[in-house]
């Protein structure tokens, strides 16, 4: 049984790309919460969330990367997913979210995108 | 028909053991990948609001699971002893700025999408919430 989240960072030039490993849900979204609002308060204004590793993302995550994403876009900034697992995709679908981000199909892309 | 019941006291982090259990059940029925996260999805929203909204927090409290299973189709109950309290109260499906979407509410429009019937009924001094949904 999959619980907790594993949250790994790894700065680009223009832009955090953050790996998420685990399950999303009320036990776990402040760590993600914390550590992606940490990021922008060290000046970080475009993040790359790479969620092929997530197996479980309910609205308590969803609501995390809905209010990261308006924190970043009214300060000029951008979050986008690369590589997201069926379940993310799942989730943004089933919550009408899958048009607030961009979507990359790995992390390559994705970083060169910004 | 099959039938599994798990209990567990209401605390975020078991909330996976119900979302387990569903999985399998789900799994029995007969239903896709797709359908089986659904449902897991609907009993996680589900009890997270009963935890926060229904016992107003972790408590001792518990988080009663039935799943009865037959081909095609899941059936849920989830029983808690929290004021009363319907988890499932049904938002207006809202047509919201895709520019801006809402921060709160997610995860009533999840539940109901997610399942086909979802209601609730108080009984004595519990709450009592049913979701059914059988396969597309």
């Amino acid at each position: 049984m999959e619980v907790g989240v594993e949250i790994n960072i790894k700065p680009y030039r223009r832009v955090a790309m953050v790996t998420i490993n685990g399950r999303v849900d009320s036990a776990t979204a402040s760590v993600l919460e914390e550590t992606l609002q940490g990021l922008v308060l060290d000046g970080n204004r475009n993040l790359i969330l790479d969620m092929h590793e997530v197996g479980f993302l309910s609205s308590s995550g969803l609501r995390v990367l809905v209010t990261i994403q308006k924190n970043v876009r009214q300060l000029g900034g951008d979050v986008s997913l690369a590589q997201p697992s069926s379940r993310t995709r799942e989730s943004l679908e089933i919550a009408g979210l899958e048009g607030f981000f961009r979507i990359h199909p790995d992390r390559e892309t994705a970083i060169a995108s910004y | 028909m099959t039938t599994h019941k798990l209990s567990i006291p209401a605390q975020m982090n078991r909330v996976a053991e119900l979302c387990d259990l569903v999985s399998q059940a789900a799994q029995e029925a007969g239903f896709d990948s797709k359908s089986i996260y659904s449902c897991e999805l609907a009993v996680g929203e589900a009890c997270e609001n009963i935890i926060k909204h229904g016992y107003q927090g972790e408590s001792n409290g518990n988080l009663d699971l039935t799943i009865n299973v037959r081909p095609g189709t899941i059936a849920m109950t989830i029983e808690d002893t929290a004021p009363a309290f319907n988890p499932s109260y049904a938002p207006q499906d809202p047509a919201w700025d895709e520019e801006d979407p809402p921060i709160g509410g997610l995860g009533l429009i999840i539940m109901h999408r997610a399942m086909d019937d979802v209601h609730y009924v108080r009984r004595g001094k519990r709450n009592i919430l049913h979701m059914q949904k059988a396969v597309d």
